[in-house]
């Protein structure tokens, strides 16, 4: 173990978001050498999940003003090199953050209220109990990072919860949607006519492809066109089309099918919804691939970013400049919110986001739900993703539950979702006693580059990664991630299984584990 | 603490944990993706398919998450080498692709497996992942006894550790080792106080000499299963740990669906 630090990799990640994380992992993996930096103090960059300190740090960050100034890194070049300096401030690439409280700094403790009454003061109190993510992300249980974290034995690291109960909005109030047979079987919300029409949807969507004639019929149909087809009550098309599908009414027959069926595909792994979400977070998804990466000898430095990139004459990367001094590398991998703006794409979509601290459910249960809830479109609002969780992922502490929306951006993150927060619950002076009361919110948007062209601008094995995408899952980044691995090492499996510890037989000890027990007794310490 | 030791492990030898290791590999391997869920389900899965001859103690309790923590080059691995199979090696490079060693222990006539956690380098720039430090029972935190820095490091490891640890009662053990080398400058006193201080077990060891490393850790797991709440099965229902085998809900699914169905 020498203290030197290396000067040559084969390939350099820069910032520890998703698909950086599993890049390094899979680089890392195959024996290549990896450094893996990130000029901040916490893992994750836009991925990252933070306590309630941690955030309001973040928070702190997002409003400084965009510092442009360039690095003053004056690294040694070689004939026909060219630096491009970084920024010397790097902010987190979020814009629009509006963090407010609903409650007062303190209260009074009057012990006959039946409900607690939260202040300011004993939300920070207990910050260590949070675990708020800039980036909520849903696992379809059969979907493509459960697989991965199984086949690559990445799944050790991390843990989950189910997901209990879907829920969508109709007709004014929040309704739990059937998913699983035995919750159509169960539910009291549709008669027993619309069970068998639903059991025959969602049976036909689970074959569809089998059907190549059929599917032609429906080709240029849409998923609504299709369902109102299938003479399907108002109340189930809902479910089907909005909570199940996920769906919006211009989404295309076929993508509905498929997206139905996906749904269907995930029931019954794990519990009797198709989704799992991150015990203490989605942040700890990206570290449980960065614990891999270092277990396969990569190296890792927080706080530490480059200030200067060094490209040759033929527009290839030869190093990073990184803390004065030159890394050479084969590969640079880089997270969006490092690059310099002369890489970006000129125009890139957005994400809005909300994060608000309640102090009960949005729809009341006898026990603690871990809830999905697709809020339908409507003249206000595109459809917005809704997932609630509470204590026992570690999201927030007891008796409270934090609600993540998160929606395509038009406006401003609040004014995308204020109209859906205000149909959900209590702002204050509001006394709906149906509804939950808001101690605490936070608005922001992200840039959403997963459909931009990111190496339109950029050194050929200089690669750019995106942010967090749109979608409820993590797919985005593992394809983006595949398809970034497949280019540096198209001769190299990405993630083979790692070796459970026991399965690993060291060489050069065989000789000491021949070792009797008595000549081991009589080594025990004498104290 | 001589008899102790001795009666902690009648019949546990490095060889032997080692062979029963490799006999068992898929099944240990098993048994870890569900480890932090629920111990006690998982000895049992475990379990099932050794014998009492195979394992010449009883079936283990309880699965133990224990951290090695400290400063880079203070023996962290060496430690461990030496507690899981009884082996040094001075010029150890970094141990690619080892994540955590096993073992199973007795411990005052309680068999416990323990799983223990390298730091994979990442300790180097301080760049832990808070999830490495997620369940652990017990951690270790290893100074060098020859180098000063390394030691006054400690506190800042322990912080490090409570603010990542999920509980509170999680058992410490700080360990001066390198006790063979001649340039001492931490002495035992205050590496005692050190611990005192902050409420943590105590020991001085040697890798290299095999002194002292075996007690540290039956030492930690002893006063781990002394503390009430802190290993015991406790169903935490509703934790998922992904693998493969898990139990199919197939009647939740839509597989068996079929016309002649008639559920409705």
């Amino acid at each position: 173990m020498g203290d030197e630090f290396p000067k040559e990799y084969d390939v350099i990640v820069v910032g520890t978001g998703m698909t950086e994380s599993i890049l390094a992992a899979a680089a890392s993996r195959v024996g290549k050498r990896v450094l893996h930096l990130d000029s901040n103090e916490y893992y994750g960059g836009l991925w990252a999940s933070f306590n309630f300190e941690g955030l309001q740090q973040w928070v702190g960050d997002c409003q400084k003003p965009k510092d442009e100034t360039e690095c003053k890194a004056d690294p040694q070049l070689a004939d026909g090199e060219s630096a491009i300096k970084m920024r010397v401030l790097n902010p987190p690439t979020a814009t629009n953050v509006k963090e407010q409280w609903h409650v007062p700094e303190a209260v009074e403790s009057s012990g006959d209220d039946a409900k607690k009454a939260w202040s300011q003061e004993e939300v920070k109190k207990l910050y260590r109990k949070f675990n708020i993510d800039l980036a909520p992300k849903l696992l379809y249980s059969r979907g493509a990072l459960v697989e991965l974290l199984i086949s690559s034995n990445i799944a050790r690291y991390t843990e989950f919860r189910n997901v209990t109960r879907v829920v969508t909005w109709h007709e004014g109030k929040l309704t739990p949607v059937p998913c699983s047979r035995a919750d159509v079987f169960a539910t009291q919300n549709i008669t027993v006519v619309e069970k068998r029409m639903l059991m025959n949807l969602l049976q036909e969507c689970t074959e569809y492809e089998g059907n190549p004639e059929k599917l032609k019929k429906h080709e240029n149909q849409s998923f609504l066109d299709f369902l109102k087809d299938k003479q399907l009550t108002d109340n189930l098309i809902h479910y089907v089309l909005y909570a199940i599908a996920m769906s919006t009414e211009e989404t295309p027959c076929i993508e509905g099918m498929s997206r139905t069926q996906k749904f269907l595909l995930s029931l019954g792994r794990y519990g009797n919804t198709p989704f799992l979400w991150p015990m203490y977070g989605s942040g700890e998804i990206p570290q449980a691939f960065c614990r891999l990466c270092a277990v396969f000898g990569g190296l890792y430095h927080l706080k530490r970013g480059a200030e200067a990139l060094i490209v040759g004459s033929d527009n290839t990367l030869k190093a990073i400049h990184s803390d004065r001094e030159n890394l050479k590398s084969n590969y640079l991998v880089m997270g969006l919110d490092y690059a310099p703006d002369s890489f970006l794409p000129e125009e890139s979509p957005g994400i809005s986001r909300g994060v608000f601290l309640i102090d009960s459910s949005i729809l009341a249960a006898d026990k603690e739900h871990l809830t999905l809830l697709e809020f339908p479109p409507d003249e206000s609002s595109g459809p917005v993703t809704i997932v609630e969780v509470g204590s026992l992922t570690n999201a927030c502490p007891q008796g409270l539950y934090m609600v993540h929306m998160t929606t395509k951006q038009k406006g401003s993150a609040e004014e995308d979702l204020m109209s859906v927060a205000k149909k959900l619950m209590n702002f204050p002076g509001e006394t709906d006693e149906s509804k939950p009361n808001l101690v605490w919110s936070m608005f922001f948007n992200m840039k959403d580059t997963s459909t931009c062209d990111l190496g339109a601008n950029t050194p050929t094995n200089l690669f750019l990664t995106s942010g967090p995408d749109l979608d409820l899952d993590f797919d985005f980044a593992i394809k983006q991630a595949k398809e970034i691995f497949s280019k540096m090492y198209p001769e190299d499996e990405f993630l083979p299984r790692a070796p459970d510890p026991e399965e690993i037989i060291l060489d050069d000890d065989d000789e000491d584990k021949q070792k009797q027990p008595e000549e081991k007794a009589s080594e025990e310490p004498q104290e | 603490m001589e008899g102790k030791a001795k009666q902690a492990t009648p019949t546990e030898t490095a060889a032997s944990a080692r062979s029963r290791t490799k006999r068992c590999q898929a099944n240990l391997s098993e048994i870890f993706k569900t480890s932090c869920s629920s111990p006690v389900v998982m000895a049992h899965k475990k379990l099932d398919d050794y014998t009492e001859d195979d394992l010449g103690q009883d079936q283990p309790i309880t699965s133990l998450k224990i951290l090695v923590i400290g400063e880079s080059n203070v023996g962290k691995s060496s430690l461990m080498n030496r507690f899981i199979d009884d082996t040094f090696d001075p010029n150890m490079a970094n141990t690619i692709g080892v994540d955590y060693r096993s073992r199973v222990v007795n411990v005052d006539g309680q068999t416990v497996q323990l799983g223990i956690w390298d730091t994979a380098g990442q300790e180097r720039f301080r760049t832990l992942t808070p999830t490495y430090y997620r369940n652990a029972q017990g951690a270790v935190i290893v100074y060098d006894v020859t180098r000063r820095q390394t030691f006054e490091r400690v506190e800042q490891w322990l912080q490090e550790l409570d603010a990542y640890v999920n509980r509170t009662d999680v058992v410490k053990m700080i360990v001066g080792n390198k006790t063979d080398l001649k340039n001492r400058e931490v002495s035992r006193e205050e590496g005692q106080q050190l611990a005192r201080r902050h409420s943590t077990l105590f020991i001085e060891a040697s890798a290299l000499e095999n002194d002292n490393v075996q007690v540290c850790f039956e030492d930690l797991v002893y006063h781990i299963l002394q503390t009430p709440g802190l290993w015991e099965a406790r169903v935490q229902p509703g934790r998922i740990q992904l693998g493969d085998n898990n139990p199919s809900l197939s009647e939740m699914t839509w597989n068996c669906i079929s016309p002649n169905c008639s559920l409705l």
